[in-house]
């Protein structure tokens, strides 16, 4: 019987853990640090009519439609513009679409989730 | 979607079996923030300084969590939850935080950063939208 040849040992190394983005972008900061704003605009303000029926997410529209604590002229999508913007330059969509009413107020949307459909436009 | 960050504590709760991660139970909550999240240290609900205003309720709304498995992963979910201005006092907020209000001290879960601050005005909305699923375990 020879003697085993080419002797190794391997020690499997942990997958790298990340808490997430924040940590990944910002790095460890104190309690009390005021991180920069990072927003970009990436969409510009549009009228929401310009664009096709079903084009805009359907939840959004339907929380102003159906929203009974707000003014009727907000509960009418059709007639605002809307603009969309990462809340960081490097999210992969928007995930902040702005409503703006005629009457000067705005309706925010913050996307948070996954497998949504993110609409965006030039 | 946005920065879902992990507030390191969480895993131990959930390794604890000390939070409802599924659903059946327990009722999770999003709360809005101006803090940043120290994701080391920060761990329960009163760690965090959210904002007031009419139309805000301290403690956050009940996103009606949920989950479904599907072979070795479970798929959290949660409902929209849209915040109304009821007057033009709102402070200013950048963060939003989900925590299990069920749990002993509100444990916090996980955070996201809006990238800048914002301010709800009199009769406008702030709505956080949890897309078709929250988080994913696997």
């Amino acid at each position: 019987m020879t003697a085993p040849s080419e002797l190794t040992t391997v020690r499997l190394k942990r997958p790298e853990y990340s808490p997430g983005p924040i940590v990944d972008r910002f790095g460890r900061f104190p309690k009390g640090t005021v991180l920069p704003e990072t927003q970009v605009e990436c969409c510009p303000k549009r009228r929401v009519s310009d664009f096709p029926p079903g084009f805009l997410k359907r939840n959004h529209i339907e929380a102003l439609e159906h929203n009974q604590k707000i003014a009727s002229c907000c509960r009418h999508p059709e007639n605002h513009k809307v603009k969309a913007k990462k809340s960081h330059p490097a999210e992969k969509c928007a995930d902040i679409y702005i409503f703006y009413c005629t009457c000067g107020r705005k309706h925010r949307f913050f996307c948070v989730g996954y497998e949504d459909v993110r609409p965006e436009w030039r | 979607m946005a920065t879902y960050t992990k507030y390191e504590a969480w895993i131990q709760q959930v390794c604890d079996n000390a939070v409802d991660t599924f659903g059946t139970t327990d009722t999770f909550k999003a709360v809005i923030h101006s803090d940043a999240p120290v994701v080391a240290t920060d761990d329960e609900l009163a760690d965090l300084t959210q904002i007031t205003g009419t139309g805000y309720t301290a403690g956050g709304e009940d996103i009606q969590n949920d989950a479904t498995r599907s072979g070795g992963t479970v798929t959290t979910t949660a409902v929209d939850v849209t915040l109304t201005a009821t007057a033009a006092d709102w402070g200013a907020g950048r963060y939003v935080s989900i925590y299990d209000d069920t749990s002993t001290t509100d444990k916090l879960q996980n955070a996201y950063d809006y990238g800048g601050n914002f301010t709800v005005g009199n009769g406008e909305t702030f709505t956080i939208d949890f897309g078709a699923s929250l988080n994913t375990y696997a």
